[in-house]
């Protein structure tokens, strides 16, 4: 098959969060974000896997929902800029010339523009909760910018050689072109990039809940951070409260990363780059 | 004439990130069906038990309009706020009215400067070496140990290398302090040692964050460089390993990290941010989060501004320093 | 251009006894995933004197292997596995193993990328400084060290103006010259110490006709100037023709004919030799060239009888069943056939 270690230990992380998240957090008795539904401070036991907070939440099924609504967050952030880094990178790479430096000069713009003090912003103005479609929409306005870079350099590369083919291909239609003898290299760093993407759109959203700026009511790997934060979960010797959505962050990232580069490196073999 | 264009396309690419990033923050709260003043006269008429004229409320919504920056046209406003950008005069704070939002941002920026620069310069020196040597001696044992630490630090996010060390070095086993306090005096040897014991633990969490990067990172274009042409043939010269290793592939694996680094300041920039509010330290970024709290406007536009236009402006510091480093961009 | 340049340089007297480079049932075997493959599978031969000898040989048939395993650059996933491989320079002999000491100084290799051969942050004129033997006495001794430094570096001047390059390449980096200057750096590079033997590995690749003949020329005045001996290997007749006075031609990692270059051209003994000079084109000819069918073995398999003989056209029952020695057929003239030509 040859999938290397990094790519196995990367996806066998994703899938068991993609379990956690889309298939067992369905099966959760009562709402996980509603408050009081059990008594506070319950110890780990087969009815609470780790046990209560001091908001008688369920600490186990608030994690796995916020996992899972972390994902969809991520899974949508990353599909919107992947398609927005695409058509950027394609047309700045293959046009070339000014096309191709006003587009970067935007791209690069974006790039350095950091996302976070305007999240924070964007919360202020809604009078200190953003709600989701709003960081949804800045997170998709900012990060399609670092794969639109990415993807300008393959279609540079492959243009290269593709003008040699293009003389013998005369006569053939240049988007067919496009599609068939550009996107299969495309297709890697489009793969890496959206992984990238949802690790991106994750990590922002959760920083912005630690804080409190999110709508922590939600569930979020954020929000369940959050709120061990904000009781002192740590004075008062709650470490599985605050302690489980860090690990679950840690290992979840863990994942993407693994997958993203174990695939990349997984595709450079193919092509015969080892 | 190769230098002369790579400056004016950097210098450019400044000019566009502050207009696109100001122009954006501008038009933010623009796009927000609220309106702050609206806001601000409501919870005073919530909070006061005195009801309130018409004419006070004409008279306050005045007043704040002009210190939110309100009134006039659109490109009035525009214009007007781009002003307080550039001379940094971001008008009164809100909540500790009078006094002025630029003497909140000159207080606190050196923490931040600081402690920003001490972590990423830390990291950015010891991560390189590190990978140097790893991708180096690609096979030793080491090195793959080194790619496996690295791998598992890189993803960890900068707020839980912060909270992981809150609870192990100032809850757990209470050698640093939990919250940021230093008593307010003149700077002395003492102080100085107070800053240092009280910035440890935020500027271990930046260094750490940080480090995965650069191992990763320098370790890969290592072993890369390792594998060019130029060093066989420095090989086949007889050139020794350790000038190899400097002359060879360390000078030219560099480049592409100084590209990196100037273009992951945003990143840095926020991780460093985040910290601070963790920490409770002193810089811009718990001025930001208390702006937020406070719903003071102005101090939290000044301090998003100064971020932006300080990560922007880092940039093209490194982005000029560059040529420097690569004699292709320095002669034709 | 400068010919029968005859100076005493620095450190290598340009007086020389006879080189004599000695192969012994030389092999050379590359580890892969799909196995072992002898890229270089029992070579003997003894090249004596100076001159430009060519190897010559399509793709893969082991000369450029040859070529590292003759420098001494065997490294994991190349090893020597069999055979020794001596030289005797002025008397003083030296294995495979101990020619490390002398790199660069009495043996030097022109490798293939030149193109990028030269680090691209250093300025050209550092290039010539950082070599084997120099570090020792680098720049970190101070006054003495730099008046070293100095020293050589006019001694680089002085033989860069013997050979015709412009002095300013030293201040310069590598991407401001052009790929012949560049390869004409390299040559100056690999020359400087007037090394007894040099090996060039396909040095004319990838330049154009022009700047090709430049190169030829270059090394042709080197080995005038200095008599030593140059080993170029290219899969390139024509430059065989113009410039080498004997020949190695190399098939499946075997040496199938050797001789004077002149020799080699106009009564090829291997069918081979005879394949490959008739598919040259000449001027005025312009007859359909013939290429032999089919491709070299593949050297992962088992390999017995002759090589060539399933391209053969006059292979016979012999020829599949035991191997050809490379046997002098007269004077320095040898081939490895059952039935050479004429």
């Amino acid at each position: 098959m040859g999938w290397n270690i990094r790519l196995k230990i990367g996806l066998a992380i994703l899938l068991f969060f993609v379990v956690l998240a889309f298939g067992v957090s369905w099966l959760a008795p009562v709402d996980p974000s509603a408050q009081g539904s059990y008594l506070p401070y319950l110890p780990v036991s087969a009815d609470h896997l780790l046990g209560t907070n001091a908001l008688g939440q369920d600490i186990f099924w608030f994690l796995t929902e916020s996992v899972r609504n972390s994902m969809i967050l991520g899974l949508t952030v990353a599909a919107c800029t992947t398609l927005i880094s695409l058509a950027v990178g394609l047309v700045a790479g293959y046009r070339g010339g000014k096309t191709d430096r006003f587009i970067m000069l935007l791209n690069d713009s974006f790039i350095v523009i950091p996302t976070f003090p305007i999240l924070i912003v964007l919360s202020s103005l809604v009078r200190g909760r953003a709600g989701f479609p709003a960081i949804v929409a800045i997170l998709i306005a900012f990060g399609w910018a670092w794969n639109g870079r990415t993807i300008r350099s393959v279609a540079l590369s492959v243009r290269e050689r593709e003008f040699i083919n293009m003389a013998r291909f005369s006569g053939c239609r240049t988007a067919r072109i496009v599609v068939q003898e550009i996107f299969p290299y495309v297709y890697a760093y489009t793969v890496v990039g959206f992984i990238n993407s949802i690790l991106y759109a994750i990590n922002i959203e959760a920083a912005l809940a630690i804080i409190g700026l999110s709508d922590v009511e939600t569930p979020t790997l954020g929000s369940a951070v959050y709120w061990p934060n904000t009781y002192s979960a740590i004075m008062t010797g709650n470490y599985v409260w605050i302690g489980a959505p860090v690990v679950a962050i840690s290992l979840l990232f863990l994942g993407l990363f693994l997958t993203s580069t174990g695939y990349n490196q997984y595709f450079a073999e193919r092509r015969g780059h080892s | 004439m190769n230098l002369l264009k790579y400056l004016v396309s950097r210098f450019a690419t400044y000019l566009a990130v502050l207009f696109i990033g100001i122009t954006i923050l501008f038009i933010l709260p623009r796009l927000m069906p609220s309106d702050p003043i609206e806001q601000y006269i409501g919870s005073l008429a919530q909070e006061s038990s005195v009801a309130l004229t018409a004419e006070q409320v004409a008279d306050i919504r005045k007043v704040l309009a002009e210190m939110y920056g309100l009134e006039g046209s659109m490109f009035e406003q525009y214009v007007g706020f781009l002003r307080r950008v550039f001379t940094f005069d971001f008008g009164p704070s809100l909540s500790a009215f009078p006094k002025p939002v630029s003497e909140f941002i000159a207080a606190a920026l050196p923490w931040t400067a600081g402690l920003l620069a001490t972590a990423t310069v830390f990291a950015w020196i010891i991560g390189n070496l590190i990978g140097l040597t790893a991708g180096y001696f690609h096979h030793s044992r080491w090195a793959a140990v080194i790619e496996t630490v690295g791998v598992l630090i890189y993803p960890v996010p900068y707020y839980v290398f912060a909270i992981v060390l809150i609870i192990l070095f100032a809850f757990l086993m209470p050698v640093f302090p939990l919250t940021f306090t230093v008593m307010p005096g003149p700077l002395s040897l003492e102080k100085v040692k107070d800053i240092a014991y009280n910035s440890a633990l935020p500027a271990a969490a930046l260094v750490l964050a940080g480090l995965g990067y650069n191992i990763l990172g320098m370790k890969s274009l290592s072993y890369s460089a390792k594998e060019e042409d130029y060093v066989t043939y420095a090989r086949l010269k007889g050139v020794r390993d350790r000038e190899i290793m400097y002359r060879y592939v360390f000078r030219n694996a560099i480049l592409p990290q100084v590209t990196s680094l100037a273009l992951s300041l945003g990143t840095i920039f926020s991780g460093a941010l985040i910290t601070e509010m963790l920490f409770s330290y002193p810089g811009v970024g718990l001025l930001m989060r208390r702006a937020v709290g406070d719903g003071d406007y102005n101090l939290l536009y000044g301090t998003v501004s100064v971020t932006i236009v300080a990560v922007a402006t880092a940039t093209l510091v490194i982005d000029l320093i560059y040529p420097l480093f690569d004699p292709r961009i320095r002669h034709r | 251009m400068k010919s029968n340049a005859t100076h005493v340089h620095g450190e290598a007297a340009s007086r020389r006894e006879t080189v004599d480079i000695s192969l012994r049932d030389v092999v050379g075997t590359y580890t892969t995933v799909r196995g072992t493959v002898n890229a270089v599978d029992g070579v003997s031969l003894d090249i004596a004197g100076g001159g430009i000898i060519g190897v010559a040989g399509e793709s893969g048939c082991g000369k450029t292997t040859l070529l590292k395993l003759l420098y001494g650059n065997v490294e994991y996933p190349l090893s020597l596995t069999r055979g020794s491989i001596r030289f005797n320079l002025d008397g003083m002999p030296i294995t495979h193993e101990t020619i490390r000491r002398y790199w660069f100084r009495r043996i030097a290799y022109i490798p293939q990328s030149s193109m990028s051969s030269l680090n691209p942050v250093i300025r050209i004129r550092k290039q010539f400084l950082d070599r084997a033997g120099y570090s020792q006495d680098n720049v970190f001794q101070g006054a003495r060290g730099r008046r070293q430094q100095r020293e050589t570096l006019e001694r680089v001047r002085q033989y860069l103006r013997e050979l015709d390059l412009p002095v300013e390449v030293l201040d310069s980096f590598p991407h401001q010259l052009s790929g012949g200057m560049r390869q004409r750096v390299m040559v100056a590079l690999a020359t400087f110490f007037h090394p007894d033997i040099i090996l060039a590995d396909e040095p004319t690749t990838a330049l154009d006709v022009v700047v090709q003949k430049g190169i030829l020329l270059l090394l042709a005045e080197v080995q005038e100037a200095l008599r030593n001996t140059i080993l170029i290997v290219t899969h390139d007749m024509g430059v065989h023709y113009q410039l080498t006075h004997r020949m190695v031609i190399m098939y499946a990692a075997k040496i199938v004919e050797y001789g004077p270059t002149e020799e080699v051209f106009s009564r090829p003994l291997h069918p081979y030799t005879k394949m490959l000079i008739e598919s040259l084109p000449k001027v005025g000819d312009d007859r359909v060239r013939q290429g032999a069918k089919g491709k070299p073995p593949s050297l992962y398999s088992e390999l017995r009888g002759c090589r060539y003989a399933p391209r053969c056209p006059k292979a016979q029952a012999i020829c599949r069943k035991q191997e050809p020695e490379l046997a002098e057929l007269s004077p320095g003239r040898r081939a490895a056939c059952f039935f050479p030509e004429e």
